[in-house]
């Protein structure tokens, strides 16, 4: 378990971040999410040290971090940057082995681990010789993220792991990691300003504005139980969306006809959301009748 | 097609010496070119860390960069004398900058993502300096030992001013000697030289970079098995040691003379003139060649050697003047003959000595000499026609220009335009050829080797005889160039060899046939 409290950071005298605490459970996925500025990246950089904060403290499993080894806490932590900082003169199989060579591994587990993992991140086995250059920008990220996670770290700090991808790749790349397993199980503060993405891959969700925390909370209760300004205006252009994809259809049993209820298709677990994907992407649009279940949708949420 | 083949002939005859100096040019680059690695990589890394310092660091070590080479050689040797030491110093001190700028600029370069990633996979400060931070910087860092081992190599040609040895020996000698052969088989080797090691620099700035761990241990390896190469004498264990000018040492009647005639078996460096009298006085050589009547003799307390077997020609000095001016001012012969037999080495070298190394005025000095001789007169304020005397541009030229001109403003109505500081003797014998000037005081031995260009069996014929050699060259220049070589002043301007006079009088020795005998 990590958990800050009451964070602060100055920069030249400017606050960057103010008082923070928040939690994060084994196995947990944290995102902060938050406009440019606001502290996330110099938030996530004081869990591994790369800053160190003014006043607070961060304790891991219950243990201060100062009280760790620099080194070793960095080495126990996975770390994607958000520029990916792929080492540029070193091959995608070096890059990838970074911190098992620092750790001494030997060079068969090395390869073990990094064959499964270029598996489960479907990464291309033909770049392996190549150099960060010659990748292409989802590549990079794919082994950004392959060289955080193979020593299999039971926490894992993501700045922006996305942000150079088109939506498109980024979406995919989403749904992969979230399936795997390795995944399900760390604990994991992630860094995003898209909102979307946050909903996707949070448990919890951590809104930040100017280097304070507006919300912390899952993606259920900042949707429908925020009293914040703040994070109601943040969340407005996107808000049906989301909405859509946090409600599960399971949730609108009572409010839908049970015949609807018994015919369409979907499997329980599936939010509203993905039903309507469904449906339009298998061309026949009246079972199960999205309207029908707009209309539900809208009766649950009063 | 001639020129090229004796420039063949040239390198082939010269092969020991050429092999000798590349060596100790490869080796005074390298040592210099090593030690500036192991301050200025370390120095670069930092200043990388301290950024505050980078500035102060970089502007000194600028500054070291902007002092010209021969004047920061100047300056090493009252603290290490002269040889090696000074010249690898002096060269050390070039070869920071490049260096130290090139670390600092490509660490520094190093994209902050990357070095904060290295940071965040739990590298320590080493690993992130050995393993992230110098592979990207290097090549940056290369370019840098490339320039400092190009810039080296160039100025190590100026080694061979302070008796360090290395292919400045031909290109000085041959430019001393108007050599063209000798200046260029030593400025192709070392042009060569560098071309060639900022190739193979280059090759290894373009290996992969995974390679350079290999390369990194054979690197110094290799440089210091060049260092090893240079090999020079120095003084050890009581030995003697002389100092010689780069023109002493190509010239038939100098060191080739002294080898042939005196068996001469000394260790020998090659030394510039500017400091070599200086070295003598101070220790660092022994023996030296230098000119009988030069003032430094005085300055420094050396003694002349006794030229036992007449290797040296005798340079009397004597006014060399155009027949058509002695036609047209009979009275003139007369008036520059009143200087000879005035003056002998011993006067002449104080003479010079005041001008040289007193800085007086050599109008004042020479105005002195006249009253003391009682040759002074007061100016007649002529309005005859004007007699232009040249000089060549140094000292003992100005001072016998400036005691002509006081004699013949002093004792005819006509009137002086002096062109001194005519540059080299060729140069002055050709404003006389072509009557820019109507004369100037010559040596016999410059006319007989240099304006004549005698061969051997007449210079062998002459023996070395001073009379012998005036009567040829006068001969000569009146039958072919109408030109009439007055009385000898009286003093012999020659090569010498010179000892500190201590020295010379512990050891016994007063001729050079005295110094052979002694090294036996
Ligand atoms: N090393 C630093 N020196 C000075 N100021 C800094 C430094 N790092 C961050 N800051 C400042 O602190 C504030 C928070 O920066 P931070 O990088 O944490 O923002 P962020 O939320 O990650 O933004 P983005 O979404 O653009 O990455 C910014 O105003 C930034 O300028
Ligand atoms: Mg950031």
């Amino acid at each position: 378990m990590l958990s800050l409290k009451n964070i602060t950071k100055k920069f030249d005298g400017r606050l960057a971040v103010d008082g923070i605490s928040f939690e994060v459970e084994t196995g947990e996925t944290l995102v902060l999410l938050g406009t440019s500025g606001c502290g996330k990246t110099t938030t996530l950089r004081m869990i591994n040290r790369l800053e160190e904060p003014d006043s607070g403290d961060i304790l891991l499993d219950g243990k201060s971090v100062k009280d760790f080894d620099v080194q070793e806490l960095r080495r126990g932590m996975g770390y994607v940057l958000q520029n990916h900082g792929l080492f540029p003169h070193y091959t995608v199989a070096e890059n990838i082995a970074t911190v098992p060579n620092l750790m001494n591994w030997d060079k068969k587990k090395i390869l073990n681990e990094m064959e499964s993992l270029f598996e489960k991140l479907n990464l291309d086995p033909t770049i392996r010789d190549k150099f960060p250059e010659q990748l292409s920008g989802g590549q990079k990220q794919r082994v950004g993220l392959a060289r955080a996670l193979i020593t299999q770290p039971a926490v894992l700090l993501m700045d922006e792991p996305f942000g150079a991808l088109d939506s498109i790749t980024r979406i995919s790349i989403r749904k992969e990691l979230k399936g795997l397993a390795d995944f399900q199980e760390k604990t994991i503060v992630m860094v995003t300003h898209d909102v979307q993405e946050a909903f996707d891959m949070a448990d919890r969700i951590c809104v930040m504005d100017q280097g304070r925390i507006m919300q912390l909370g899952t993606p259920e209760s900042l949707l429908f139980d925020s009293s914040n300004a703040f994070v109601k205006q943040f969340l407005k252009d996107q808000r049906l969306q989301l909405e859509l994809k946090t409600v599960k259809i399971d949730e609108l049993k009572s409010v839908l006809p049970v015949e609807w209820y018994m015919n369409s298709g979907f499997k329980s677990g599936q939010s509203v959301w993905e039903v309507l994907e469904d449906s339009l992407a298998s061309g026949d649009a009246t079972i199960p009748d999205p309207g029908m279940l707009m209309k539900g949708f809208f009766s649950f949420k009063k | 097609m001639n020129e090229e083949q004796s420039f063949w002939e040239f390198i082939h005859e010269q092969s020991g010496k050429l092999l000798d100096q590349t060596w100790a040019h490869i080796g005074l680059t390298f040592i210099s070119l090593i030690l500036a690695l192991v301050i200025a990589l370390p120095l670069g890394v930092f200043i990388a860390r301290k950024q505050k310092l980078a500035g102060a660091v970089l502007g000194f070590a600028g500054i070291l960069q902007t002092i010209p080479s021969i004047a920061l050689l100047g300056i090493m040797i009252p603290f290490l004398g002269i040889g090696p030491k000074p010249a690898i110093l002096a060269l050390f001190l070039y070869a920071l900058l490049p260096i130290i700028r090139n670390t600092y600029t490509g660490i520094t370069e190093v994209d902050r993502t990357v070095k904060d990633a290295a940071k965040g996979m739990g590298m320590s400060d080493w690993q992130i300096l050995t393993k992230v931070e110098l592979p990207l910087a290097f090549p940056v860092l290369m370019a840098g030992i490339r320039t400092a081992a190009v810039i080296n190599i160039g100025v190590a040609t100026l080694a061979a001013y302070i008796a360090a040895g290395g292919l400045g020996e031909f290109i000085f000698g041959g430019i001393a000697l108007n050599n063209r052969n000798m200046i260029l088989a030593g400025a192709v080797p070392a042009a060569m030289l560098a071309i060639v090691f900022d190739f193979l620099l280059s090759q290894l700035q373009k290996l992969n970079l995974k390679k350079i761990n290999i390369f990194g241990l054979l690197l110094p390896l290799v440089l210091i098995l060049c260092c090893s190469f240079y090999v020079l004498p120095t003084k050890i264990g009581g030995r003697m040691l002389a100092g010689f000018t780069p023109e002493f040492m190509g010239r038939s009647d100098g060191f080739l003379g002294l080898q042939q005639k005196y068996n001469f078996k000394m260790e020998t460096v090659v030394i510039s003139d500017a400091v070599m009298y200086k070295a003598a006085f101070e220790k660092d050589l022994d023996v030296i060649d230098g000119y009988s009547t030069d003032g430094r003799l005085k300055a420094y307390d050396l003694v002349t050697l006794i030229d036992d077997k007449g290797i040296f020609p005798p340079y009397y000095a004597a006014p060399l003047v155009r027949r058509s001016t002695l036609v047209a001012h009979p009275e003139l012969t007369a008036v520059l003959n009143q200087l000879s037999g005035t003056i002998n080495d011993s006067v002449m070298t104080s003479l010079n000595y005041r001008v040289d190394n007193l800085k007086e005025s050599p109008e004042l000095v020479a105005k002195n000499f006249l009253q003391e001789k009682g040759l002074f007169k007061r100016d007649r304020l002529g309005k005859g026609a004007t007699i232009r005397i040249g000089s060549k541009i140094f000292g003992e030229q100005y001072i016998l220009a400036q005691m002509y001109r006081f004699l013949i403003i002093g004792n005819t109505d006509l009137s002086v335009e002096t062109k001194t500081g005519l540059g080299g003797t060729k140069i002055c014998f050709d404003a006389l050829t072509n009557n820019q000037i109507d004369f100037y005081p010559e040596y016999t031995g410059t006319a007989l080797l240099v304006l004549l260009k005698s061969d051997a069996k007449v210079i062998d014929q002459l023996k070395g005889e001073k009379d012998a050699v005036y009567k040829y060259v006068k001969d000569k220049m009146r039958n072919d160039l109408q030109l009439e070589w007055l009385k000898p002043i009286g003093f012999n301007n020659a090569y010498a060899l010179m000892m500190r006079r201590e020295q010379a009088q512990s050891l016994r020795i007063k001729t050079i046939s005295d110094l052979t005998n002694h090294l036996k």
